[in-house]
């Protein structure tokens, strides 16, 4: 991760239909490690995750990021009738960083490594799900943000992606969405609860 | 059997009861009219047919016309295909385009056709039809299919800043076919039936459109009966064979898409 990759937001708000789900919202991220988003269905977890990948606009205040942003999303995502390995792999280009391992790698640390020519569309949700955090993380991003990444993944398989994203922490921005309960994480940098 | 191919069946069976029905009727009023030259009764119709297979012009006439109207249908394919998907893309090529398209599609066939004689001659007339009876249906198609392109992945290809090249090819392509695919089961029998009709109006020779004309000329009524035969047997044979190579190649498309199979690795 570049020393400068940082997210920076400033008394951030954001309201839907006039009813504000954040308000004057203050924190800073800039050290690899996890940090975690709590709150309960509709509280404003996935909204913040999107304005901080630029996908929403704020209302007020504001958000600076600097890094790469890759995102996995509540629900996955994928090409449909292309395979989990290819969805994996066609995020690369030229200005990627560094990978952090290959698709084939990623893919077996998720329990994926027999499915590699399997289509989306021929997947569990599970599956389908492992693949978009693999994705993610094969996009070499500095900052990842993650939308309750397990909620489709059985446990065994949530310890397995839990891992990878922790690896991933260690030199990233790991940003975890969550709606509480138990946590596969031991550590967390912070907490923001909405 | 699954209640699926029961109902198959069952859709079949009444296919071929309607068909029954349509040659019961034919056999009722050739009967009723009882002149072979007005109006042939379907024995009549095979045996000018039969007449007409010993010919080498029969098969000449069909190769004439398969050729031809093949020729513009494809062709207003690939040229739909590429601008619809440019016009999807674009609003400004859309908009550049439309007018063109617009007055395609109000024009009518009759007057296309004596237009391209005078312009270009009869010989390019029948491909020259075929071409913009396609063209405008597939150009719509396509930019329908590219439009309703799934919002999620077009987003998802943002955040991993995916080139347009991969959008065009795992987002965009994959809308438009099946646009495509219904623009190439629509356009097939029209294409087709307005190929002949230019042949009938330019008076082409060696196509089956001319024997039409021919047939016309001579009050050959069995015979016209025979060759109509012959273009509806093509036009429904063309429909089904195009419907299976678009079926083909969408499974082609599937399994290019898979990417090539490889086992499993170390993480």
């Amino acid at each position: 991760m570049p020393e400068t990759a940082y997210i920076k937001a400033n008394a951030l708000s954001k309201s839907f239909d006039g009813e504000n789900v954040i308000s004057g919202l203050n924190f800073t991220f800039d050290k690899p490690g996890i940090y975690v988003i709590e709150g309960e269905s509709g509280s404003g977890k996935t909204t913040l995750l999107r304005m901080i990948a630029g996908l929403t606009a704020p209302d007020g205040g504001s958000i600076e990021t600097r890094g790469r942003i890759g995102v996995v999303f509540q629900e996955p995502r994928l090409f449909e009738n292309v395979s989990l390995l290819e969805n994996v792999k066609l995020v690369a280009d030229k200005n990627s960083g560094e990978p952090f391992g290959t698709p084939e790698g990623l893919l077996t640390a998720v329990g994926l490594g027999d499915s590699l020519g399997k289509t989306a569309a021929e997947s569990s949700g599970g599956m389908r799900q492992r693949t978009s955090i693999c994705r993610a993380i094969y996009f070499a991003p500095d900052i990842l943000l993650c939308d309750e990444p397990f909620s489709a993944i059985d446990d065994a398989n949530a310890s397995l992606s839990a891992a990878l994203l922790e690896r991933f922490s260690e030199t990233g921005i790991l940003i975890i969405a969550t709606h509480g309960g138990k946590s596969p994480f031991k550590t967390a940098k912070a907490v923001i609860v909405l | 059997m699954t209640p699926m191919k029961n109902k198959k069946r069952i859709g079949i069976v009444w296919t071929l009861i309607g068909a029954a029905f349509l040659v019961l009727l034919w056999v009722i009023v050739s009967a009723v009219v009882g002149n072979r030259w007005i109006f042939p009764s379907p024995i009549e119709t095979l045996q000018a047919l039969g007449r007409l297979s010993t010919t080498s012009g029969f098969y000449l006439a069909i190769l004439g016309s398969l050729l031809s109207i093949v020729a513009g249908f494809l062709a207003g394919n690939f040229v739909g295909f590429v601008i619809g998907v440019a016009s999807g893309l674009s609003e400004r090529a859309y908009s550049f385009v439309k007018p063109g398209m617009s007055l395609i599609k109000a024009t009518p066939v009759a007057s296309f056709i004596i237009l391209v004689l005078i312009w270009l001659g009869r010989a390019v007339t029948p491909a020259v039809t075929a071409f913009l009876i396609v063209l405008p249906v597939v150009w719509q198609n396509v930019i329908t299919g590219i439009r309703s392109a799934d919002k999620k992945l077009l987003e998802t290809a943002q955040v991993f800043k995916l080139s347009g090249l991969k959008k065009l090819r795992y987002i965009y392509l994959p809308a438009a076919s099946d646009g495509y695919v219904a623009a190439v089961r629509t356009t097939m029998g029209f294409a087709w039936k307005a190929g002949v009709a230019a042949e009938v109006l330019s008076g082409t020779s060696r196509t089956l459109g001319g024997m039409i004309y021919k047939t016309k000329l001579n009050i050959e009524t069995p015979e016209l009966f025979a060759y109509t035969v012959v273009v509806v047997a093509i036009s429904i044979a063309a429909e089904f064979g195009a419907t299976a190579i678009m079926k083909a190649a969408a499974k082609k498309q599937k399994r290019a898409l898979r990417g090539p199979k490889e086992g499993a690795a170390n993480a």
